[in-house]
């Protein structure tokens, strides 16, 4: 299990200068995104993505992943294999970091404008609220999900 | 030996008891499960941009 954490603007910066993940050159450096690090604390803090939630009052929007580029560099079988399940590690735990925010402050609202992240989102919605039975509600409208905590009476 | 190195992958994950317990792992690995078997390609998800799943997409429709 990966560790999330919001990257400060110089640590940003020289993730950005590195070179080290794919896509690295569209990270925007700018007040209105907050970018988070997903990183290994077994392997002395390794980071193996970067993502950007551009967190607004209360939605998130756009979030865009920047995985490390040494996981496409692969020579042997168990390597492949190794590194498919640092990818989908990472997107659960970018998942699970989403869902702990909407148990913490009460909801969660995400704003996606493509079909094929809309539809994933809406499938996970629906999956995460069938997993905890009686602890979210769902509504899916154009373009945006909501996943509410429901409150304890 | 790219084929069978993600399936041995997606396999451990779905195997892997841990993993499976938690709610948010078991949702999003079923979703995207779904989501392949819709007919849709992993490859189109902007979140794995510069990933190649082509491959995976194959394979993952044979699993399910």
């Amino acid at each position: 299990m990966f560790k999330i954490e919001e990257l400060s603007e110089s640590e940003l910066t020289k993730i950005k200068q590195s070179n080290d993940f794919i896509s690295s050159d569209e990270i925007c450096i700018s007040d209105k995104c907050l970018y988070l690090a997903v990183y290994s604390e077994e392997e002395n803090n390794k980071i193996y993505a970067v993502f950007d939630i551009r967190d607004a009052i209360d939605y998130i929007k756009h979030m865009r992943i920047y995985y490390l580029k040494s996981l496409m560099l692969i020579n042997t079988e168990a390597e492949i294999e190794d590194n498919a399940i640092v990818v989908f590690g990472v997107l659960i735990d970018i998942f699970r970091y989403l869902k702990d925010k909407a148990d913490k402050i009460g909801f969660v609202k995400i704003y996606v404008n493509t079909d094929s992240e809309f539809l994933v989102f809406s499938l996970m919605a629906r999956k995460l609220a069938e997993q905890e039975e009686g602890k979210f509600n769902i509504k899916i409208y154009k373009n945006w999900i909501e996943l509410r905590r429901i409150m304890d009476l | 030996m790219v084929n069978e190195a993600i399936i041995k992958a997606f396999s451990a994950m779905f195997a892997d008891e841990e993993r499976m317990k938690c709610p948010v792992s078991k949702a999003l690995i079923l979703s995207l499960e779904e989501y392949v078997n819709l007919g849709y390609k992993l490859s189109e998800l902007s979140w794995f941009r510069g990933l190649n799943f082509e491959v995976l997409e194959k394979d993952l429709r044979k699993v399910a």
